[in-house]
């Protein structure tokens, strides 16, 4: 009976929108699918991910897609990092003579995903908070010295006014404390969240990170209630210590003494594959189908949830279906590969379509095709991204990258001229998703994004809470502007959007890194960062920076070595601009350069 | 500069260095009998109002497509290929023809008074035509250049047509109030004003011996509906729901009413036969949107109707070739996405 009914219904609509009601119904069906429980969340490496790629190639060949992946199919596999685990060789004991204790590995302390592999002994010294801010007059290093030791830090920081709270919250993530105690010559760090902060005494979790490298120490977490001895030995307590700093708001750095670390780790990095599924449609045009147009759309999600999956809700493992992230654009790409598909014969430029895998893990997918491209990259005009557009509400469509060419702003307005949309453009193609793997090669981008969620990232983001309606118009919007860009006899013109044009991302979900592009010159006993080279095309090349530079000056202030440098720099984003002085010869040179985003 | 090297840019461009025809009797729905071939011309955008030069050898029509904010006016030939803009790139054009001499254009353009696009129609008030007063005719050569102003006023001067004679123009126009039409030399000169009744007339077209006009109308008799004309037009728009077929002589004399169904009837033109007009309409329309518009065709002696298209949107704006056996028209058919429309030629099987 209900079924009567419902058909009923479309035959009515089908008089007046006969194609629209098809294309929603087809929006809907691939969104289904892809964010049904047997796809278990797709997740880069699984086997439910494995079966999406295949759903999505299976349309590229419906469609007539031309295979462009390997062994003539349209997946492109890759390996990436998909997890991390501590070496059984892995160990951490304390000696305070005559007294030793040996630390037992994830019930008493733990790695972290960044530590070096490496073997370190040194005297442990508590350095509070972890955190050097002179400027804020807070510094936990100031009256001790940690070259060649080991530091004990806490957790988070002291309690501080509202000024100064977002700063003090950037200094106190764990890479930034690791990376300041290496820069005041610590040989290791250890982590530990205060009795203030946590009653119950837990390890913190080693995850692989994509967005961080390793750095130079050996970095552990252990159980405040492990090193209290250590206080004790003191006649004092760790908690006592912590309120101490967090009333007075003052260091309490401290040296144990006669007590010292002996610290191994050693990381076993779990390899995985992937794939991106990759075909195209060509142009008819005798210059313009050796142009291409990219549309994508990433069709990986978060799996079943749980820690460090990247799930709002970890503490409930169940499939995440990803049905607006990104079910509705993997739907939207597919649908345009039918259409255009359907008229391959008009087409003037190639269109690649592509659904990426491993987005979650960092842009895995999309980096990897950026670095490992199918068709000239040089000839890929432009990339247009589909992600998380099946939440349309009051009309909001958020447009990343209507400033990375001149083309861009008026056409998208030409397609709006019915307001069917209420547009908020950034004009910064830096965004939470694949068009940032396509922006830092320098390719004007589009990113469509109908806004974040309460059902983000979590398991209730569900095919049943999809806008199909409004899912149709953005689909159709972006068909429009496809369709124009193919034809038009210009090429969209690349241009960078300068930082001051970047605007507030709004929904932003991950900030690219800055980088620029150099390549230090290690064992070099300098005062500054010397260069072995500079990377093509990077920030640094374009600034003029050369071979044999010391950098002794980053945006004002002075470099003594290489880590000054990377931390400066992460105090920057891509599309800053800063004042670089270096040494050439006996010379000291000053030169601009304008930051790139730091490749995965 | 930044404009007149734009402008420059604009006019020498070919958009399409090549183009494509996509014939396919797929396009054709069941029951239009008379379509013996069906090719599409253009592909993706808002298409619409294309009529042949006058020896049948190009099209011309406006388009918002590329980077173009609202309608500009292309040329191409009967194929698709060689397409060509013709207008300024500026302010919104509508209602292009070619002069019987092949080389020059005419056209409505809004530039003279805005670069930049005029606001979209404000369907607050349902649905509504723009009538917009910045409108005035433009003369231009053939391929767009040496474009000047052929007849201007105070308000709307638009949906201009010539005769296959050769000797006047026919046009709607404000300028005294009221929408009505006006006939005049092909350089602008000798104005005669052909309709006089309160009410909407116009999309005029002459017949093949120019001794015809075919036009749209809606007179509007009642008190209500006249205050509400009338204060619409002072808005500068129209509500076109119930718009009939009207016929005149060239002079303006001899006013016939053609259809009385009081439905939506618009964009006739006569065959070459001159005893049939073929329209758009949306008298079989069923649902309540009322958007379904088909080609239709009279026979003026007898008044008898044949449906000729059956394609479930919009059909409109048809034109016959000299020898009847091509026509033009706009159609959402085969659209990939909501308000595309297209153009497309069918060979005509009589």
């Amino acid at each position: 009976m209900k079924r009567i009914t419902q058909l009923l219904l479309f035959i009515h609509c089908a008089l007046a929108f006969s194609f629209a009601q098809t294309l929603r119904d087809e929006i809907k069906t691939y969104v289904q699918y892809l964010s049904s429980d047997e796809l278990e969340g797709r997740r880069a490496g699984e086997p439910g991910n494995n079966i999406a790629a295949q759903y999505v190639a299976d349309h590229f060949k419906k469609y007539q897609l031309e295979p462009l992946g390997d062994n003539g199919t349209f997946l492109q596999h890759f390996a990436f990092v998909s997890g991390v685990n501590a070496d059984a060789s892995t160990s951490c004991s304390a000696l305070f003579p005559p007294m030793k204790f040996d630390f037992l590995l994830d019930s008493t302390f733990r790695p972290l995903g960044f530590s070096a592999d490496t073997s370190v002994y040194g005297e442990l010294v508590f350095a509070g908070y972890g955190i050097s801010a002179p400027k804020f007059n807070y510094d936990d290093y100031a009256a001790i010295d940690v070259a060649g030791k080991i530091v004990l830090v806490l957790r988070y920081n002291p309690p501080t006014d509202s000024t100064n709270e977002k700063e003090f919250q950037r200094l106190s993530a764990l890479y930034k404390k690791a990376s300041v105690a290496k820069e005041k010559g610590a040989k290791g760090i250890i982590f530990v969240t205060g009795a203030m902060d946590d009653e119950n005494p837990k390890l913190l979790r080693l995850r692989h990170s994509n967005d961080e490298g390793t750095i130079a120490l050996a970095a552990i977490s252990m159980k405040w209630t492990s090193v209290d001895t250590f206080f004790r030995l003191h006649h004092t307590s760790i908690r006592d210590v912590q309120k101490e700093i967090n009333t007075t708001k003052q260091p309490a750095s401290r040296s144990f003494g006669n007590v010292t670390m002996n610290i191994t780790t050693k990381l076993n990095r779990i390899k995985a594959q992937s794939q991106n599924v990759v075909g195209v449609i060509r142009g008819n045009d005798m210059q313009r189908k050796n142009e291409y147009i990219v549309i994508g759309a990433h069709f990986d999600h978060l799996g079943f949830g749980g820690e460090g999956s990247g799930s709002t809700k970890p503490d409930t493992i169940a499939v995440h279906n990803g049905a607006d992230d990104n079910a509705s654009g993997t739907a939207g790409m597919l649908t345009l590969a039918r259409m255009f598909s359907e008229r391959r014969n008009t087409l003037q430029r190639s269109l690649i379509f592509i659904g990426f895998s491993a987005e979650e893990l960092g842009l895995l997918g999309s980096a990897y095709y950026t670095n490992h491209p199918l068709l000239p990259l040089e000839k890929t005009v432009m990339m247009l991204n589909m992600d998380m557009i099946g939440r349309l509400k009051n009309k909001e469509l958020i447009v990343y990258g209507t400033g990375t060419s001149p083309l861009f702003d008026s056409l998208l307005n030409v397609w709006n001229n019915d307001s069917m949309f209420t547009l908020k453009k950034t004009k910064d193609g830096f965004g939470p998703s694949d068009q940032t793997s396509f922006y830092v090669k320098d390719i004007p981008v589009l990113f469509f994004f109908t806004n974040l969620h309460d059902d983000y990232h979590n398991y209730r983001d569900d095919w049943d809470k999809i806008n199909y309606e409004g899912e149709e118009h953005v689909v159709q919007y972006v068909y429009n502007i496809t369709n124009s860009l193919q034809a038009m006899n210009e090429k969209p013109q690349f241009t960078r959007v300068t930082s001051s044009e970047q605007q507030a991302m709004s929904g932003d979900r991950r900030g690219a890194k800055a980088s620029l592009g150099v390549v230090p010159a290690f064992g070099e006993e300098v005062k500054g960062a010397k260069l072995s080279g500079v990377r093509p095309g990077s920030a640094a090349e374009k600034a003029g920076l050369q071979k044999d530079d010391i950098i002794i000056k980053f945006a004002g202030k002075d470099v003594n070595n290489l880590m000054d440098l990377t931390n400066y720099l992460g105090d920057f984003k891509p599309g800053d601009e800063v004042e670089i002085v270096v040494l050439r010869g006996n010379d000291s040179v000053s030169l601009k350069a304008i930051l790139t985003a730091r490749q995965q | 500069m930044i404009q007149t090297t734009s402008l420059l840019v604009f006019l020498t461009i070919t958009l399409f260095s090549r183009s494509y025809s996509q014939q396919s009797n797929t396009l054709i729905a069941n029951g239009e009998k008379h379509f013996q071939q069906l090719r599409q011309l253009t592909f993706g955008g808002e298409n619409a109002e294309a009529y042949f030069s006058f020896d049948n050898t190009k099209i011309i029509f406006q388009s918002t497509r590329d980077s173009f904010r609202c309608d500009q006016i292309f040329t191409m030939n009967l194929d698709g290929t060689n397409l060509q803009l013709v207008s300024t790139g500026k302010g919104r054009t509508t209602c292009a023809y070619y002069f019987p001499n092949g080389k020059n254009i005419l056209y409505a353009s809004t530039h003279l008074h805005n670069n930049e696009c005029p606001p979209p129609p404000d369907f607050s008030k349902g649905y509504v035509w723009k009538i917009v007063p910045d409108y005035d005719i433009h003369i231009a050569d053939a391929n767009g250049k040496n474009t000047h102003v052929l007849s201007a006023s105070d308000g709307y001067d638009a949906e201009a047509t010539i005769s296959p004679k050769g000797d006047r123009i026919v046009f709607t126009s404000t300028r005294n109030g009221d929408l009505d039409l006006y006939a005049m030399n092909l350089d602008g000169t000798n104005i005669t004003q052909l309709t006089n009744e309160l009410g909407y007339d116009g999309g005029a077209f002459f017949s093949f011996d120019g001794k015809k006009i075919c036009y749209r109308a809606f007179h509007p008799k009642e008190k209500d509906k006249i205050e509400e004309y009338q204060q619409l037009l002072k808005e500068n728009s129209v509500r076109p729901s119930v718009m009939e077929i009207m016929m005149m002589d060239a002079d303006g004399s001899n006013k016939q009413q053609l259809t009385f169904n009081g439905k939506a009837n618009f964009a006739p033109f006569f065959h070459p036969d001159g005893k049939r007009i073929i329209f758009a309409s949306n008298m079989n329309d069923t649902t309540k949107t009322k958007r379904n518009f088909d080609l239709f065709l009279m026979n003026i002696e007898s008044k008898s109707i044949e449906q000729i298209t059956f394609n479930e949107s919009f059909d409109s704006f048809p034109m016959f070739t000299n020898d009847g056996k091509k026509l033009i028209f706009s159609s959402n058919r085969n659209a990939k996405v909501r308000g595309e429309t297209n153009i497309f030629l069918a060979d005509w099987n009589d």
